[in-house]
């Protein structure tokens, strides 16, 4: 393996796999934070050169975290096709790069190959990808997955709405919920953030927006986003939940302090095939963001991008309906401004993509970050031209119990009149029954009236 | 992709919202600065462009035909979120799209600025700074704001009183603006709460560019039996200005988040400066009583 090269005349000498994935990372705050970033862009150049040299072997055998002292390591590695593996393990990163842009290269075939790359190999390859090669590489794959509808198909783009609550004040919440609705957003889930985590509250919060749903016929899926263990509860009980939620990180250290064990997510992913009430083959939601890992003291010396990307190779264990990085809400120590969250947003759009599931990302900022809505219009627009399946946003994006700022309601029909891309169909002809959308997609003169649903 | 129908009724859709609006708004009779076209000298002054942040959230309104007019403005008390916006086809109307550049603003301007030096001498405050150079350094390394300079050090141990009972710290946070708001009011009902309870304390130190644990350092360096660190939370698009009380028995360096007891939410329209001030005094006095705080002092 080769760790070193000459660039204009220097030498650039790398230790081993990780330090060249930490130096060949973009820059980020969080990579900068831990002492593992590189220290000039020239360095940062090299890495670059080391890490497309380096054959997907080398670094199936080097990963980021020892096999025997992480399990995230143990499923990522373990769930490899060996097939395909033996196909492509000669193969240089640069290889691998070149090869996802050719023409001949379709969604299925990149999909195929997939199948043999570990999370590491992900991360490799991102980082010597420019923005637009990340776009470029991400539109051309389709994962599809079906909860109570089906997300991920071409041309198809759904929405979550975030009906969040300082106190759980279940009006606040559905005034949300229906000023969201009527701006035709909430296809992907009606998803709330609760503020208390018990199970009679997160089961209570389940069935109004169940009855809800079933009052008006709604074509989604629902979800209150509390902890894994409160929501098996809840579901042991009889609580309808379409899918279980829980927010996961790249190593098993980082796992346990959120409260989580591999024993657990497969406790939960067995309840859920038989007691979910959607029915659907995917069940599972994860959200996860670049930073959490290094917030609990559990990075192991890993860079982030390396991390984010072992945190999606782990949730592909679970066939997920989808999952939701939340790129510029940990904060500015992680993802600086927005030229890091643009980044980062792109980044993590590809890579989780690359694992097979359908992949979102909550285009976000907080106020103590350097950024604006214009920054992030800008990534929503970038990641709508790369065909991302999942989008999340709220009321003039102003989140008012989590206190950061996502996308607004308005920017959804926005984007898909830009984009071109669709609602779920179900759900697009229930906004029409509703008299929100007309026959082409576009708002009606009730659009926008909340007041509709206190019929 | 837009076909010529679909152009005409967004554009017929636009034109009859702007109607219906002035109508709506003729009809509600409310004030409006008139924009009078005059053909005066550039330097003429016509009075104010009206202020967009004078109302909350929960008054405006601004859907011009709603189905249940009456329902909306009940369902909007609810919740201080942005509901009722109405639209310019797809987008945001200007006024609800310049409020939010101006909540944002002022957002942004909480964390970015530094505490008003005026105030902090007209409190009294004993200076102190930390390691970070500047509020970008201390933005992308939290570290930084929760180790003093060797000058600071110095200064606190120049100030330290023996055998103390509680040591007041204000520190700017993530918002500059919370100590702005909420400071001067706070401080003397909280001292005044101390001293009718027979606690001592000291001058309070303000800590520039401090995150909450710069108050394990001061516990230290100063041996007080509880830090009361008082921080700006970080800003939301409607409210800029929160202070969060954290309160700890005998912290130290390093020590774990646990420990320290919180009281969060401290601003005119969650719970009052003055309020907090008593409450947070009586709290004093219950570590004091047991020698713990944090979970620990819940258990109790």
């Amino acid at each position: 393996m080769k760790l070193k090269t000459v660039l204009f005349g220097r030498t650039y000498q790398f230790k081993n796999v990780n330090e060249v994935q930490a130096k060949a990372s973009q820059e980020k705050s969080g990579d900068q934070l831990a002492g593992l970033a590189a220290s000039s862009t020239e360095e940062r150049a090299a890495a670059k050169i080391v890490l497309a040299d380096m054959l997907l072997s080398d670094i199936r055998n080097n990963p980021a975290v020892p096999y025997e002292l992480d399990d995230v390591t143990r499923v990522i590695q373990d769930q490899v096709n060996e097939a395909v593996y033996r196909e492509i393990k000669n193969w240089t990163v640069g290889d691998l790069r070149d090869f996802m842009m050719l023409y001949t290269s379709t969604g299925p075939i990149i999909q195929r190959i997939a199948t043999g790359l570990t999370a590491e190999m992900i991360a490799a390859v991102t980082k010597i990808m420019s923005n637009m090669d990340l776009v470029y590489a991400a539109k051309k794959i389709d994962n599809v997955a079906t909860c109570v509808t089906t997300i991920g198909q071409r041309g198809i783009a759904a929405n979550r709405l975030l009906p969040n609550h300082q106190t759980d004040n279940i009006d606040g919440i559905f005034a949300e919920l229906y000023e969201s609705l009527a701006y035709g957003v909430g296809d992907a889930m009606l998803g709330l953030n609760p503020v208390q985590d018990t199970v009679e509250s997160t089961t209570f919060l389940l069935q109004k927006l169940y009855d809800f749903r079933m009052k008006w016929e709604i074509p989604t899926q629902s979800c209150v986003l509390s902890h894994i263990t409160t929501q098996m509860a809840a579901l042991r009980k009889g609580a309808p939940l379409d899918m279980i939620f829980q927010s996961i990180a790249g190593t098993q250290k980082a796992n346990e302090s959120f409260g989580v064990t591999t024993t657990m997510l497969d406790d939960a992913y067995d309840l859920g095939k038989r007691e979910c009430i959607s029915g659907g083959k995917n069940i599972m939601y994860f959200e996860t963001g670049e930073g959490s890992e290094l917030s609990c003291d559990a990075h192991m010396g890993v860079d982030m991008l390396t991390l984010e990307a072992r945190t999606y190779g782990y949730a592909k264990r679970y066939d997920p309906f989808y999952v939701m990085s939340v790129v510029g809400f940990i904060g500015p120590e992680y993802i600086y401004d927005s030229v890091q969250q643009l980044r980062g947003g792109l980044e993590e759009h590809f890579m989780g993509t690359l694992s097979l599931f359908p992949m979102g990302v909550d285009v976000c900022y907080t106020n103590h970050m350097p950024a604006s809505q214009n920054d992030s219009e800008n990534l929503a627009l970038l990641l709508a031209l790369a065909g991302m399946p999942a989008f999340v946003t709220a009321p003039m994006g102003d989140d008012i119990m989590l206190n950061y700022q996502l996308l607004g309601n308005h920017d959804w029909q926005s984007l898909l009149e830009l984009s071109g891309m669709k609602r779920i169909p179900e759900f697009e002809k229930w906004l029409q029954k509703m008299e929100i959308l007309d026959e082409y997609g576009m708002f009606t003169e009730k659009a926008g009236d909340a007041s509709i649903f206190l019929k | 992709m837009i076909n010529e129908a679909t152009l005409k009724d967004t554009i017929r859709d636009i034109i009859k919202n702007v109607i219906q609006e002035e109508l709506t708004e003729a009809g509600t009779g409310s004030v409006q600065n008139q924009s009078i076209v005059t053909a005066t000298a550039d330097n003429s002054d016509d009075g104010f462009v009206e202020d967009v942040t004078a109302e909350t959230m929960q008054d405006i309104f601004y859907v011009p035909n709603p189905y249940d007019r009456d329902g909306y403005m009940k369902m909007k008390e609810f919740t201080s979120g942005r509901l009722g916006i109405w639209r310019a086809g797809p987008r945001p109307l200007t006024k609800s799209y310049l409020r939010f550049v101006a909540d944002h603003s002022a957002a942004q301007n909480a964390v970015w600025s530094d505490v008003d030096e005026k105030l902090i001498d007209d409190l009294g405050f004993i200076k102190l700074s930390t390691i970070a150079v500047d509020k970008a350094e201390y933005l992308k390394n939290p570290n930084t704001g929760k180790k003093l300079t060797d000058d600071a050090v110095e200064i606190v141990k120049k100030n330290t009183v023996k055998n103390l009972n509680v040591q007041i710290v204000f520190a700017d946070g993530l918002s500059s603006r919370a100590i702005e708001k909420n400071a001067a009011d706070f401080l003397p009902a909280f001292q005044q709460g101390l001293k009718s309870l027979g606690i001592t304390y000291s001058t309070p130190f303000f800590v520039a560019n401090g995150r909450v644990a710069i108050g394990d350092e001061i516990g230290e360096l100063t041996d007080a039996d509880v830090i009361a660190v008082l921080c700006g939370e970080r800003p939301g698009l409607n409210s800029t200005g929160s202070m969060g009380a954290y309160i700890t028995y005998k912290p130290t360096m390093g020590m774990e988040e646990a420990r320290r007891t919180v009281i969060s939410n401290i601003h005119a329209m969650g719970t009052a400066p003055v309020e907090a001030g008593a409450q947070i005094a009586e709290l004093c006095q219950t570590m004091l009583t047991h020698k713990m705080s944090g979970v620990e002092l819940k258990l109790v």
